[in-house]
């Protein structure tokens, strides 16, 4: 290049158009609010995201939809934790799962102060991190009122709860996602209300129900008189460890994998839930007289303020 | 007489696949020798399943463990061999038997398939010997594919992005992706970090092993320490169903000669009791005599050719998935032959591939963009005698030398 390199270097800005981005920003607007579904900045009581019908269903404490929901909110009704439930679906969670728990936030006594003078400082909060899974449990059991929930032996929890994944789950997958009869039942409980996007959501759906049946089975159909017979067996096989006990695995009190069986006979016997007739789990499991003692049970026992609805048995 | 088809022989096990070699251990154990056959087919579509182990009763076709082991109990063939148990015994030997298909299984499909050093200098070999040729090629690797779906969930996808250095068949990702004969020439720069030089599994041992003692320990706890040589599940019966599905999954993880052996290596020092049980049950199936094995039936030409011709589809990246899970609908809804719907998924094919040859040949003959288009044309001004066929090109050749000169014009305004 001609002429003598420029006194500030060769990659300097030149004046005028440091003076021009100078006049940037022009003006700075306020801060947007959060939109008005956004968890708050200060919660007073855990908040559990779960599947639920409507948001009053919610709001009142409704048993999910959803068996793993159900599952994780039977239990922390168990501990005896009180969380407020917040109807969602699978893009809220960070694990691409619900349900998963914000613990309450903790302040510290002197941003306490602060806090009164300006409230949506998000000084005084400390981030809290989304619990899944078995850290959900965790939380529970810290923060449960009643001084010890039961153990149950780990090992045969641990068969019986694969036993509940590899046989009860595949029927209950194709029951709701593939029989043709719950069709309505699925675009009720899981698909956008648009009509538009009603028929990619169900083939992706039914596509992820049927990878998780041939991978879970290790077959290469989908058989569903088999996976009836084999949920049966199941079923059979919890109704002999239950015996005449009160609570699985003769425990003093109900735990985890009563809050798991529980999660799928309650929803599998709700007569409000609106299963077709032509492939019924209901009828596998109405054979069993201490299961469905067992769902009462705990129904009673978890969700009080339901006594006077008539708990919906078969 | 019962035929049941299996996979064949390998690692010194009657049979390449965990539940066949669980049936047959029940079948040995439940039945004389005399009333059923050992068919090792290698070839799950014999059944209408789709699956092996395949028992075929007078017409009637079951698949897998379970509903094989049910068929012979409704149909009254022979005792079972859980009649002596307790019901909680039974509870316990279901739920442990599902318990073994969600955690045992993967751990077996990890070793066995997804590694791949293992699926290399193993398993590959093996199906290899079990199939004949041409699909020796195609077949093993939807196995593959297959196994490595199921064993999805555990995370470990890295055990396939397995290379070995010595050996180069591999790419691997990253600073190297380069293929190996290039590689030779290209010194390298940067040295290794310990983390490249270890193999994947010695980099995720730490989960495996995880893995490995958390299925295991479930096992080891359950099984029954009353017998020392023959230790079984419940000590009630001989050998009961889930002694049988559990000896298919053990000795799959004890007995393969596999390279990268961390089941093995987990198995032996850890839980002494599960290994002396794979070793007393596989002795008690040879101490019974010899299985019946029988050879299975030739299969014809167009068989074999559709089912070459079957596995090569599926291979096809997308339109193999597709036609994969249409097959698996017409398998479901038991249709054989052409309908409605077939008919239109061919039509659709056959349109599809006339329109892309179409559209491919258009192509062909466009001009290649950006050329000038040229015409050569004769010169039309004198004579047209010659266009009267032969009595004309006399009469022009009679009434003058004339050699129209072609002439060439080039429109370049014309793309």
């Amino acid at each position: 290049m001609a002429g003598p390199p420029s006194r500030p270097g060769w990659f300097a800005v030149p004046a005028p158009v440091r003076e021009l981005f100078k006049l940037f920003p022009l003006t700075t607007l306020p801060a947007e609010s959060l939109p008005e579904r956004a968890p708050e900045r200060t919660r007073p009581r855990p908040c559990l995201y779960v599947f639920a019908r409507t948001l009053e269903d919610a709001r009142s404490g409704r048993p999910s939809f959803n068996p793993q929901c159900l599952k994780w909110q039977t239990f922390l009704r168990i501990a005896g934790v009180q969380v407020h439930l917040v109807p969602s679906n699978n893009h809220a969670s960070p694990s691409g799962a619900l349900p998963f728990l914000l613990p309450p936030t903790t302040q510290t006594p002197t941003s306490e102060k602060e806090s009164t003078t300006t409230p949506s400082s998000n000084a005084v909060t400390k981030p809290t991190v989304p619990l899944t899974g078995a850290k959900i449990h965790r939380y529970a059991k810290d923060n449960s009122p009643r001084e010890t929930l039961p153990d149950s032996p780990p090992s045969r929890t641990e068969a019986y709860e694969a036993l509940l994944l590899q046989s009860l789950r595949p029927a209950w997958l194709y029951a709701l996602y593939l029989h043709n009869s719950n069709t309505h039942l699925l675009k009720s409980l899981y698909l956008p209300p648009s009509p538009i996007l009603h028929l990619p959501s169900l083939h992706t759906l039914r596509n992820a129900a049927t990878d998780e049946i041939l991978n879970t089975t290790r077959r290469a159909l989908i058989d569903p008189p088999q996976l009836l017979a084999d949920a049966t067996d199941a079923l059979r096989s919890l109704s002999a460890l239950l015996a005449g006990d009160d609570w699985f695995f003769g425990q003093p009190g109900p735990g985890l994998f009563d809050a798991e069986v529980f999660a799928y006979t309650y929803l599998i016997l709700d007569e409000a839930f609106g299963w077709a007739d032509d492939y019924s789990l209901a009828q596998c499991l109405a054979k069993f007289d201490n299961l469905v003692e067992h769902r009462r049970r705990l129904y009673e026992r978890c969700w009080p303020e339901a006594q006077g609805e008539q708990v919906n048995q078969h | 007489m019962l035929d049941l088809h299996v996979w064949g022989p390998a690692f010194g096990l009657p049979s390449i696949d965990a539940e066949c070699l669980a049936i047959i251990a029940y079948f040995h154990n439940a039945l004389p020798s005399s009333s059923w056959r050992l068919i090792p087919s290698n070839d799950p579509a014999v059944s209408p399943s789709n699956l092996l182990p395949a028992l075929q009763h007078e017409g009637t076709w079951t698949s897998g463990f379970q509903p094989i082991v049910q068929y012979l109990t409704s149909a009254a063939i022979c005792d079972g061999l859980d009649e002596t148990l307790s019901s909680i015994q039974r509870a316990d030997s279901v739920a442990y038997s599902a318990y073994l298909r969600a955690h045992a299984g993967p751990l077996v499909d990890l070793s066995l398939y997804v590694s791949a050093a293992n699926w290399a200098a193993t398993t590959r070999p093996a199906y290899s010997s079990l199939l004949t040729f041409p699909l020796t090629w195609t077949v093993p690797t939807l196995i593959r594919s297959e196994a490595i779906k199921r064993a999805e969930h555990l995370g470990l996808a890295e055990l396939d992005t397995d290379f070995d250095p010595n050996g180069g068949l591999h790419l691997t990702a990253g600073r190297d992706a380069l293929p190996e004969t290039f590689r030779r020439h290209i010194p390298l720069m940067t040295k290794k970090t310990v983390h490249e030089e270890m193999t994947p599994e010695q980099a995720t041992a730490i989960r495996l092993f995880g893995l490995t003692e958390d299925c295991l320990t479930v096992l080891d706890d359950l099984i029954n320490a009353g017998d020392e040589d023959h230790p079984r599940f419940f000590t009630d019966a001989a050998v009961s169903s889930l002694d049988c599905l559990a000896f298919g999954y053990l000795a799959l993880m004890q007995k393969p000669a596999v390279p990268r052996s961390f089941l093995k290596d987990w198995l032996e020092p850890k839980a002494p009791r599960l290994h002396k049980f794979g070793d007393s049950m596989l002795a008690a199936i040879t101490a019974r005599g010899d299985l019946p094995w029988a050879t299975p039936d030739p299969t014809s030409v167009t068989r074999f050719g559709g089912r070459i011709l079957d596995s090569i589809l599926r291979h096809i990246p997308n339109l193999g998935e597709q036609y994969a899970a249409e097959m698996r609908h017409r398998a479901e809804h038991q249709k054989k032959g052409l309908d409605q719907r077939a008919l239109m998924l061919i039509m659709g094919v056959v349109l599809a591939g006339l329109a892309t040859g179409y559209g491919f040949q258009t192509y062909r003959a466009m001009q290649p963009f950006g050329a000038s288009t040229q015409s050569w044309k004769p010169r039309r001004m004198r004579t047209r005698l010659s266009e009267f066929g032969q009595l004309g090109t006399m009469l022009s050749s009679a009434m003058g030398p004339f050699q129209p000169l072609p002439s060439v014009e080039v429109d370049s305004e014309v793309d």
